[in-house]
C-alpha cells in the first residue's frame, strides 16, 4: 500500500517551529502526490516567513490563512494540469508553535488531541460527513462510528479552487501532551488508549512508536502517522 | 492508457466512454463473440483486499442474473491481475443526466414513460432480492429509442463499505440519497423507492428538490425538509403526479409506496382523468415525526411516549386559554362606551353591568365545564400503555375491540374511536381498537390444477405469485408443487406464491453415433441423458467394436431417459470352409541319378497366400504329397509344386467343386 500519509516538523530561524501532518487521499488518484505537495509548500513558506508575519496573533493567522489557500491553489492546479494527479487531495495539520502559544489550521478529519495531566481534548472538528451529522444531531456517536460513509470528508485540501480552513488556538500547561494524527490512529484508539499509553514512563519517542503498534494491533488497515508534541518537544 | 490493451486476451479496450470517482467505462471489443460491449474497470488499487474481492464477485454476480429489456445485461465479471471489471451490454446513447440537461423539463407523459420503466427495472430487481442503492440519472442511460436502461446493480455497497473507504475520500453524490441511507442505515427496497421519486422530481422540473453548498447540508435537507412542491414551479403538472413524487419522498420509509410495483401501479394510471381531482399527498402524522420536527442536541429524558405526551398537554393547555383572552378584549368594550356621553353614563353602567355578569356567567361556566382535549396518538403503543396515555389526558376508556391491520403488529393499538387529534370533552369515553396483526386467509391448494387457470385467478387476486418450470411425469401445465402449501394461514397481499409446473417431458436430438465404441457410447450415455441399448453383430465394413446401426437414428428427437438402440460390430462374420485334401504325387526326375531335387509347395487356402513357400523339401524318390486345404466360401483354393524351380502342378480349386 502506498503510504499517503506526509508529516514534517520544521524549526524557523526565529523562534517558530511547524509541525505539519498531511494525510493524502487514496485510490489511484495520487494521494502521496497531494500530501506531499502539501507538506513540501508549506515547508517553503514557513521558511520563507519573515519575523513581522508571525510575530503577532494576528499576522500569525493572516500568514497561515493565505498560505493554505497558496497550498490549495497549487495542488488544485497539479490536479487539473495532470491527468494521473486528476481528483487528488488531502487532509492539512498544521499547527504553528510560539513557545506555549499554538496556531492550528485544519482541514479535513485528521485530528489534534491536547492531554494535561487531568483532561483529554479533541481540539479539531472532523470536516468529515458524519461528524456533521453528528453535530445537527441527526445521528448519534455509536452511528456515526459505524456509518458506511465515516471516512468520508467533506472539505479536502486541493480538490476545489479555493479552502476555508478551521482555526483553533492553544495554549500549552506545562507537563501537557498534544497528539496530531491522521484517522488511521484516530479510527482505532480511543481517547482513554491514548491517555493511558502517555502517562507510561517512557520516552516520548517510544510513546510515539506504542501508539502506533496498538492502532496496527487492532487493525492498521490504513497508513498511521503521529506527531508526539511533549511542551515543546518534538519527535 | 489502457486504450488498446486486451483485458483476459478477450476484450480490446477501444475507447473511455465515460468515468467516476471509482470507475471509468471503455468501449471494448468481444474478441470471442465479436460483438461490441461496455467494461467498466474499477479505478481502485484491490491488489490485495479479501474481503473486497469476495463481494464485489457476489455482488457484480448476483447482478448479471437480472434479465430485463430495462436493465443494463451484465456479460461478464472478472480480473486481470489486479484489475477488476464488468462486461456490460454496450448502449449507444446517453444518460438519464444528460438527457435532462438537454432535454428538461420533460413532459408528464414522458417523464411517467420513463417512469415506468425504471420502476418495471427495479421491480425486476427487488423481486431478485437486489437492492440497487444507488438509483440516480447518471447510472441510467437512454437509448436511441428513447429507452431507459438502468446499470450498476449493487455495486454501490461494495464499494463503500469495504476498504475504499478505509482512506479518505471525498463523498459523492447525495442528492438522491434516502434519509435512512443518509443516517447510515441499511438501504431497503423502500430506499430505491426513494431515490426514484427524486429522480421523477427531477425528469418534470429539471431540478433537485434538495440543493445546498455541501453534502452535509442536503443530506441534512433530506432529512428535515420536506419535499418541495412541484406544482408550485409549474402547476400545470397533474396534482396526482406530483402526489407520486410526494409519496415516493416520504421521510419514513413506511409511507413510501410499500413497493416498487405500487408505484409502477401507480403510475399506470396517474395520468388518467379520472384522477385529476385528488387531493395533495399527506404522510400520515406519527410518532416518528413528531420526534423528527424539533432539532433537538440533547436526547428526550423519557422518550417518545412521554414526549408525545407532553405536546399533548400543551396543545389542551392552549385551547384553555384562548377563551380567557376574549373575556379580556370584551371587558374592554363596555369601558370605552363609558367615556363617550355622559348622557348614557347609566345606561352604560347598566349594560356594562349586563354584559359583566354575562360574561362573569359565561367564564364561569367555561371554568366548570369540562375541559376540551385532544385525543393523543396511541397508535403503536401497547394497550396498557395507550389507556394510561388517554387517561392522564383525562378521558375514560371505552370498549376495546379487535380488528385486522397491516401496519400495526399484532397486539398493539391500531386507533382509537373518536380518532386522534380530534378534540373531545374530558372524561369522553374512547374506544381502542387492538390490532389482530394482518388478516390471513388459508393458501388454496394448487397442485393438479392447470396453471393457466390458477394464473388468471391468481392475477385479480392480492396474491404475489411466480412460476418456476420442471420436468415431471405429470402433462404440461399441471401445478406438481406449490409454497406455501395448501391449508396454510397467509396474508395475501405479503405472500408470494411459488408454483411449480410441469413441463411435461423433455426431449433431445439423438447424435450420430458413428464411429463411437463401447466407452465412448457410455459417456455420451451420461451426457445426452438417453439410455444405450447394446447389441452385436458382424460387419465387413465396420470395425470390430465400433457402431454399425442405430434407432432411432440421428437427428431425430427422443424422449429423455429413452432407450437408443444400437448395433456394435463383431468385425466380419466366420466364412464357412471346407477340407480339401489330396495326395499328389512328386515324380524324381534328375537330370543326373542321385542328385537331390528341391521341392516347394505353395498353398492359398483361408490360412494361407501363395507368397511364401508352404513347405520345402528335397527328394531323392519318387514322393507323395498329403496336400490339406481349408477353402472358404468366398475365395478359392489353390495350390502349386514347384520342383527345381519347375512348375510341376499346379490348380485353383473353387469352394463349390469341392464335396463336404
Amino acid at each position: 500500500m502506498v503510504n499517503e500519509d506526509r508529516v514534517a516538523f520544521i524549526e524557523h530561524p526565529d523562534r517558530f517551529k511547524l509541525a505539519i501532518l498531511a494525510d493524502g487521499m487514496g485510490g489511484h488518484n495520487a494521494g502521496d502526490v497531494a500530501s506531499e505537495m502539501a507538506i513540501e509548500e508549506m515547508r517553503a513558506y514557513f521558511l520563507n516567513a519573515s519575523l513581522t508575519q508571525l510575530d503577532s496573533k494576528e499576522t500569525k493567522e493572516q500568514w497561515m490563512l493565505e498560505t493554505i489557500q497558496s497550498v490549495n491553489e497549487k495542488i488544485y492546479t497539479h490536479s487539473l494540469t495532470n491527468e494521473s494527479c486528476k481528483g487528488m487531495g488531502t487532509t492539512l495539520i498544521a499547527m504553528l508553535i510560539d513557545g506555549q502559544d499554538c496556531l492550528i489550521g485544519h482541514i479535513g478529519d485528521s485530528r489534534v488531541y491536547y492531554f494535561t495531566s487531568e483532561t483529554v481534548s479533541l481540539i479539531t472538528r472532523d470536516h468529515s460527513y458524519v461528524n456533521f451529522l453528528v453535530e445537527y444531531g441527526e445521528i448519534s456517536e455509536e452511528e456515526a462510528a459505524n456509518h458506511p460513509q465515516k471516512n468520508f470528508i467533506v472539505k479536502s485540501l486541493g480538490t476545489e479552487s479555493s479552502i476555508e480552513p478551521d482555526f483553533y488556538e492553544l495554549h500549552l500547561e506545562p507537563a501537557s501532551n498534544v497528539v496530531i494524527c491522521s484517522d488511521g490512529l484516530s479510527n482505532k484508539l480511543t481517547t482513554e488508549e491514548m491517555a493511558a499509553i502517555l502517562t507510561l514512563p517512557l520516552s516520548i519517542d517510544e510513546k510515539g512508536k506504542k501508539l502506533i503498534q496498538l492502532a496496527n494491533d487492532s487493525g492498521g488497515e490504513d497508513n498511521i502517522s503521529v506527531i508526539l508534541l511533549a511542551n515543546d518537544e518534538e519527535v | 492508457m489502457i486504450e488498446g490493451k486486451r483485458i483476459n486476451d478477450r476484450y480490446k479496450i477501444l475507447d473511455l466512454i465515460g468515468g467516476g470517482g471509482m470507475s471509468n467505462v471503455y468501449l471494448a471489443h468481444d474478441m470471442i463473440l465479436n460483438r461490441d460491449v461496455a467494461v467498466k474497470i474499477l479505478r481502485y488499487d484491490a491488489a490485495n483486499e479479501e474481503e473486497f474481492h469476495r463481494r464485489f464477485q457476489r455482488e457484480a454476480l448476483s447482478a448479471t442474473s437480472l434479465t430485463h429489456p430495462n436493465i443494463v445485461s451484465i456479460y461478464d465479471v472478472g480480473e486481470d491481475q489486479d484489475m477488476h471489471y464488468i462486461v456490460m451490454e454496450y448502449i449507444k446513447g446517453k444518460t438519464l443526466k444528460q438527457y435532462i440537461n438537454e432535454f428538461s423539463p420533460l413532459t408528464p407523459a414522458r417523464s411517467v414513460q420513463i417512469m415506468k420503466q425504471l420502476t418495471s427495472a427495479i421491480a425486476h430487481a427487488h423481486e431478485n432480492q437486489i437492492i440497487h442503492r444507488d438509483i440516480k440519472p447518471q447510472n441510467i442511460l437512454v437509448d436511441h429509442e428513447g429507452d431507459v436502461k438502468v446499470t450498476d446493480f449493487g455495486i454501490a455497497t461494495s464499494l463503500t463499505a469495504t476498504s475504499y473507504t478505509k482512506t479518505n475520500s471525498v463523498i459523492g453524490t447525495v442528492h438522491y440519497l434516502s434519509p435512512e441511507q443518509a443516517r447510515g442505515g441499511t438501504a431497503t427496497n423502500q430506499s430505491d423507492i426513494y431515490a426514484l421519486g427524486i429522480v421523477l422530481y427531477e425528469l418534470l422540473t429539471g431540478e433537485l428538490p434538495f440543493s445546498g453548498e455541501s453534502a452535509v447540508s442536503i443530506a441534512l435537507k433530506h432529512l428535515q425538509t420536506e419535499t418541495p412542491s412541484i406544482r408550485a414551479l409549474d402547476a400545470s403538472i397533474p396534482q396526482s403526479l406530483e402526489n407520486v413524487v410526494l409519496k415516493a419522498t416520504a421521510k419514513n420509509p413506511l409511507h413510501r409506496y410499500a413497493s416498487v410495483e405500487e408505484m409502477e401501479e401507480d403510475l399506470q394510471t396517474v395520468l388518467s382523468p379520472s384522477r385529476s381531482n385528488e387531493k395533495k399527498f399527506a404522510p400520515p402524522i406519527d410518532d416518528d415525526e413528531t420526534k423528527a420536527m424539533p432539532v433537538i442536541k440533547e436526547p428526550l429524558p423519557i422518550g417518545d411516549i412521554a414526549n408525545t405526551k407532553i405536546l399533548s398537554q400543551e396543545t389542551g393547555k392552549i385551547e384553555k386559554v384562548e377563551p380567557a383572552k376574549n373575556h379580556k378584549k370584551k371587558k374592554k368594550e363596555p369601558k370605552a362606551g363609558k367615556k363617550k356621553k355622559s348622557r348614557g353614563k347609566i345606561w352604560g353602567i347598566i349594560i356594562a353591568s349586563i354584559l359583566i355578569i354575562i360574561l362573569a356567567a359565561i367564564l364561569l361556566f367555561n371554568l366548570l365545564s369540562p375541559k376540551q382535549v385532544e385525543i393523543p396518538q396511541v397508535a403503536n403503543l401497547e394497550v396498557d400503555e395507550a389507556i394510561e396515555l388517554l387517561e392522564t389526558s383525562g378521558f375514560t376508556i371505552g370498549e376495546t375491540k379487535e380488528k385486522h391491520s397491516e401496519d400495526v403488529e399484532k397486539g398493539l393499538v391500531v386507533e382509537t374511536n373518536p380518532k386522534a387529534g380530534l378534540t373531545r370533552v374530558e372524561g369522553t369515553e374512547i374506544d381502542l381498537y387492538v390490532s389482530l396483526g394482518t388478516e390471513t386467509v388459508p393458501m388454496d391448494d394448487y397442485v393438479g390444477k392447470q396453471i393457466d387457470q390458477v394464473t388468471s385467478f391468481l392475477e385479480n387476486s392480492d396474491f404475489k405469485f411466480r412460476v418456476v418450470s420442471e420436468e415431471s411425469s405429470e402433462s404440461e401445465g399441471t401445478i406438481i408443487a406449490q409454497e406455501p402449501s395448501g391449508g396454510e394461514e397467509v396474508v395475501p397481499g405479503e405472500t408470494e406464491i411459488v408454483l411449480t409446473v410441469s413441463q411435461g417431458k423433455s426431449y433431445g436430438t439423438v447424435e450420430d453415433l458413428s464411429g463411437y465404441n463401447k466407452a465412448s457410447l457410455k459417456g455420451y450415455e451420461q451426457r445426452s441423458g438417453f439410455k444405450i441399448d447394446i447389441s452385436e453383430d458382424y460387419s465387413d465394413d465396420v470395425p470390430a467394436g465400433e457402431v454399425i446401426e442405430q434407432s432411432p437414428d440421428a437427428n431425430k428427437s427422443l424422449e429423455l431417459g429413452g432407450k437408443i438402440h444400437v448395433v456394435i460390430s463383431k468385425g466380419p462374420k466366420e466364412k464357412e470352409s471346407k477340407m480339401y485334401y489330396k495326395t499328389i504325387n512328386i515324380p524324381y526326375e534328375p537330370i543326373q541319378l542321385g542328385d537331390k531335387q528341391q521341392v516347394r509347395i505353395f498353398i492359398q487356402d483361408k490360412t494361407h497366400t501363395m507368397v511364401e513357400p508352404f513347405a520345402e523339401f528335397t527328394i531323392t524318390e519318387d514322393t507323395t504329397y498329403k496336400l490339406e486345404l481349408e477353402i472358404t466360401e468366398d475365395q478359392p483354393a489353390a495350390y502349386r509344386i514347384e520342383r527345381d524351380a519347375m512348375r510341376i502342378d499346379e490348380q485353383t480349386i473353387p469352394y463349390d467343386k469341392v464335396e463336404e
